[in-house]
C-alpha cells in the first residue's frame, strides 16, 4: 500500500508533475478559478469533491447537479432560481451573505473585475478553460 | 476590533435528542452526551468560524474566516475580541506553536501568519509567486519546531520560524491536501481529500510517501495521532473513521453511526478518545476505541458543520461554522 515517490517536485526549483486536472493559470479568469479549484471540478459529472462540478454552471438551475448532496440552506434557496451571471456574481462575492448557512466555506472574491473574468471564463468553451 | 465585551452564553436546552428506544442488535453503541458538560458561545455576527486552538491563559483562538481575523475567546468570562490579520485575509487554520504564538494558514493572503499574544505583533510569510493560489489549509509543527502546512490546491510546504525560509512541494496527485498532524515522535503526516490518500513527509528532504487506504475514494479529510502514534483519519466520502498503524501498516475502519455520515474533522484527546464530526448526522462523536463506544454531541442548530476539532486536557473545542458558535466540552479531569 505504500508508494515511495522518486522525488517530490520542489516548486521553487521549477519541478513539474503531470496531474489529472492541472490547475489552470492562463488568463485572468483561469487565475480567479484557482480559488474554486480545490473544491470544484470542470469535468462533467464530477461531484466527488467538496463542491459540485462547475461544468455548465452558467444558466444551470441552482442546486440541481445530480448526485451532489447540497446543504439544507442552498436547497431552500434554490426554489425556481437559475445561476445566471448576476446571481453567480452575488454568490462569488459573498456566499454566506447570499445564502446564510451554506456549506460552501469560501470567503468570496471582493474585486468585481475578478468575478466578471471568472464568470466569463466559466461560461466560455471548455477547450479554453486552461 | 473589539466586540461586545461579553459573548452570549447560550442557555442550553436538552443537549441531545433521544435515540430510538430499541436499537438493532448490530447497531454501534451510542449514548448522548450530558448537557452539563457543554458550553456554547455565540461568536460575532459574520465571523464564520472555521478552526480553533488552545491559546495561553485558558483562552481559545479561532479563525474568523469571513472577517479576516483571529478571534480570542475567554471561556471563563465569555469575552471575545478579534484581531485583523491583514488586507484580504481569510484565515482557515490556527494552531499554537511551541513559541506560544498563533500560527495561521491564511487562504486569503496566500500566506502563513503568526500572531504573538505577548506583543500583538503580526508576521506574514507570503507563499512564492510560483506557487499560485494554494488555498492554504492547516498547519502542524514537527519535533524540530518546523511549521508544515497544506494547501488544498495541491501543495504542502514548510516554514522554518528561525530563518523564515519557506519551501513548497506539489502533492503527487494534485489537488486535495487538507489535514496535517504531528505524531508524538514529531513526524508529519497529511491527508488528501481529492486524492483519498495519507502521506508521510520526509522532514529532511520534503519528499512525500503516499500510503493508500484500503477503501477506494474514501475522501480523507483530516488526520490526527493518538498517544501511541497511530493515525486517525476522518473520511468524507465513505463516512468512516479509520485508523492506520504505521508500525504494522494495518488499517481498520468504523462507519459513523448515522444514516448518511460525512466525516469531516478528527482529533484525539488526552484520554485517546477520538473525536469526529459528522455533517450527515449534524453531530460530533467521541469514540472510545477500547470499548468501541460512541458518545454523541448534537449540533447546536441546523447544519452546525464542525470543520475542525482541537482542545487541551479536559477540554474540547467544537467550532460550529454553520451556527457561528463555539461549543466547549468539558471531559472531566485530565490524565
Amino acid at each position: 500500500m505504500i508508494r515511495l515517490l522518486a522525488a517530490a517536485a520542489l516548486l521553487l526549483a521549477g519541478g513539474a508533475i503531470a496531474l489529472a486536472e492541472p490547475m489552470p493559470s492562463g488568463s485572468p479568469g483561469a487565475r480567479a478559478y484557482q480559488k474554486c479549484y480545490a473544491c470544484h471540478s470542470l469535468a462533467p459529472g464530477q461531484n466527488d469533491l467538496s463542491g459540485p462540478t462547475l461544468h455548465g454552471i452558467v444558466g444551470r438551475p441552482v442546486a440541481a447537479e445530480p448526485g451532489f448532496a447540497y446543504s439544507p440552506a442552498l436547497t431552500r434557496f434554490a426554489a425556481g432560481r437559475v445561476w445566471d451571471m448576476a446571481l453567480l456574481d452575488r454568490m462569488i462575492a459573498d456566499p454566506e451573505g447570499l445564502v446564510p448557512g451554506t456549506a460552501m466555506a469560501f470567503h468570496g472574491i471582493a474585486d468585481p473585475a475578478e468575478r466578471q473574468a471568472l464568470i466569463a471564463w466559466l461560461a466560455g468553451p471548455a477547450e479554453a478553460q486552461r | 476590533m473589539r466586540f461586545a465585551a461579553f459573548a452570549a452564553l447560550l442557555a442550553l436546552g436538552p443537549a441531545a435528542a433521544p435515540l430510538p428506544a430499541q436499537a438493532p442488535a448490530a447497531a454501534p453503541a451510542v449514548t448522548d452526551a450530558p448537557a452539563a458538560a457543554i458550553q456554547l458561545f455565540q461568536l460575532p455576527d459574520g465571523a464564520r468560524v472555521h478552526d480553533a486552538a488552545p491559546a495561553p491563559d485558558g483562552k481559545i483562538w479561532y479563525t474568523a474566516q469571513r472577517q479576516g481575523a483571529l478571534g480570542i475567546l475567554d471561556p471563563k468570562t465569555g469575552a471575545i475580541r478579534q484581531v485583523p490579520l491583514g488586507p484580504g485575509s481569510a484565515p482557515h487554520g490556527v494552531i499554537q506553536g511551541p513559541d506560544g504564538a498563533a500560527w495561521i494558514t491564511d487562504g486569503g493572503q496566500n500566506a502563513i501568519v503568526r500572531y504573538d499574544p505577548r506583543t500583538e505583533k503580526i508576521d506574514v510569510w507570503k507563499l512564492p509567486e510560483a506557487t499560485g493560489y494554494a488555498n492554504l489549509n492547516t498547519g502542524a509543527f514537527d519535533g524540530d519546531g518546523i511549521h508544515w502546512f497544506t494547501g488544498q490546491n495541491g501543495i504542502y510546504g514548510r516554514l522554518d520560524p528561525k530563518t523564515g525560509k519557506l519551501d513548497v512541494w506539489q502533492d503527487p496527485e494534485g489537488r486535495g491536501p487538507y489535514g496535517i498532524a504531528a505524531t508524538p515522535a514529531g513526524d508529519i503526516y497529511y491527508v488528501s481529500l481529492a486524492g483519498s490518500h495519507l502521506a508521510k513527509i520526509d522532514r529532511a528532504t520534503g519528499a512525500a510517501t503516499i500510503i493508500e487506504p484500503p477503501t477506494p475514494n474514501q475522501g480523507a479529510r483530516r488526520v490526527w495521532a493518538d498517544s501511541k502514534g497511530d493515525l486517525w483519519i476522518s473520511e468524507w466520502n465513505s463516512g468512516q473513521l479509520s485508523r492506520y498503524r504505521p508500525a504494522s501498516g494495518e488499517w481498520r475502519s468504523w462507519k459513523l453511526p448515522s444514516d448518511a455520515p460525512k466525516a469531516y474533522a478528527v482529533y484525539v484527546d488526552d484520554r485517546d478518545f477520538v473525536w469526529v464530526s459528522d455533517f450527515g448526522g449534524n453531530a460530533v462523536y467521541a469514540f472510545d476505541p477500547a470499548g468501541e463506544r460512541w458518545t454523541r454531541y448534537p449540533g447546536s442548530g441546523e447544519a452546525a458543520n464542525v470543520r475542525q476539532i482541537l482542545g487541551r486536557p479536559g477540554e474540547i473545542y467544537l467550532p460550529e461554522s454553520g451556527t457561528n458558535r463555539m461549543m466547549v466540552v468539558r471531559t472531566g479531569a485530565a490524565r
